[in-house]
């Protein structure tokens, strides 16, 4: 999740719009490729929904950092965002990790199944492995609330800066179709919050085709008779 | 400058911390290293702090001075 972090620090602190496609573009080249699926799932609102109440989540931190629920309550509104509240008040992580976005978005996805123990324990866990960026990351995955703007118009232009193609396919494939969702990837399509029928499916198309198969396909002429058979 | 909404408030393009004023555990800290009983918050989040000092057996207060305002953001 360090990519996925320096990437976010990048796209929330930079107003320049070639400053974020290049730091998208760089990620997108070096990103293992479920990690790329999630962070255009995620940067185009697409986001997991709340794995667990904000009340709980309070109460937790409060725990975990030593410090009475009221001074935690008292300390949101001064920092304006529950995930940051929480990544900040808690002491410093004790141990550290190196896992994937798609490792703690899979772990999200488990939790969201698990009975209130395991859940608080896993949770816990992860707070204590994660810094602060990561940590605000992960509890606001957590908590639902998942929003970085980036317009699809810059996605795609470092999709195609980092791919090689055009823009224009890059935003067509994007678009992908509903019946070309590859089976080991619907559990994730699935728990995605759906608030409005969209006209966009998940990127799965990129997936499907595969990162590694988007050099340009070679193509007939338009009228389709230079195929080599249309002679005989 | 560590919070997000104040350097976005402030529109700062990078927010880093240049401060001398002393953090939570610092604070705290320090005022136990003075073996003093009775504390006078004078700025910040005084009243948040006194009502923490209160709860950890201090005798405390909030004192209005003329040092207040500007430092209120800058207390984080």
């Amino acid at each position: 999740m360090k990519a996925f972090a320096a990437l976010f620090t990048v796209l929330d602190q930079t107003t320049g719009t070639t400053a974020k496609v290049t730091a998208l573009t760089r990620y997108f080249q070096t990103a293992p490729d479920d990690d790329k699926l999630w962070t255009i799932a995620l940067f185009t609102g697409r986001r997991p929904r709340r794995v667990i109440s904000t009340t709980l989540l309070r109460l937790w931190a409060a725990e975990a950092a030593g410090i009475p629920l009221w001074l935690f309550e008292d300390a949101y509104p001064i920092v304006g965002d529950l995930a940051e509240t929480i990544a900040l008040i808690l002491p410093p992580a004790s141990g550290s990790s190196d896992h994937s976005l798609t490792h703690w978005i899979t772990a999200l996805k488990a939790l969201a199944r698990a009975d209130e123990a395991t859940r608080k324990a896993g949770i816990l866990t992860a707070w204590d492995q994660l810094p602060t960026t990561e940590r605000f990351l992960f509890t606001k995955l957590l908590t639902g609330g998942f929003r970085v703007g980036v317009s699809a118009k810059l996605m795609t232009r470092a999709l195609a800066a980092a791919t090689g193609q055009p823009a224009d396919t890059m935003t067509h494939r994007l678009m992908g179709t509903g019946r070309q969702i590859p089976p080991r990837i619907r559990p994730c399509w699935l728990m995605m919050a759906r608030p409005a029928p969209d006209p966009t499916p998940l990127p799965w198309h990129i997936r499907w085709t595969g990162w590694t198969t988007l050099a340009p396909q070679p193509t007939g002429p338009p009228n389709g008779n230079g195929t080599g058979s249309g002679g005989s | 400058m560590a919070l997000r909404g104040v350097r976005r408030r402030r529109a700062a393009d990078r927010g880093f911390i240049i401060s001398d004023h002393a953090d939570w555990q610092g604070l705290n800290d320090a005022i136990r290293a003075t073996g003093a009983t009775k504390i006078f918050a004078t700025h910040g989040y005084a009243s948040i702090f006194q009502k923490w000092l209160l709860a950890q057996g201090y005798d405390a207060h909030v004192v209005s001075t003329e040092y207040d305002g500007d430092d209120a953001g800058a207390a984080e």
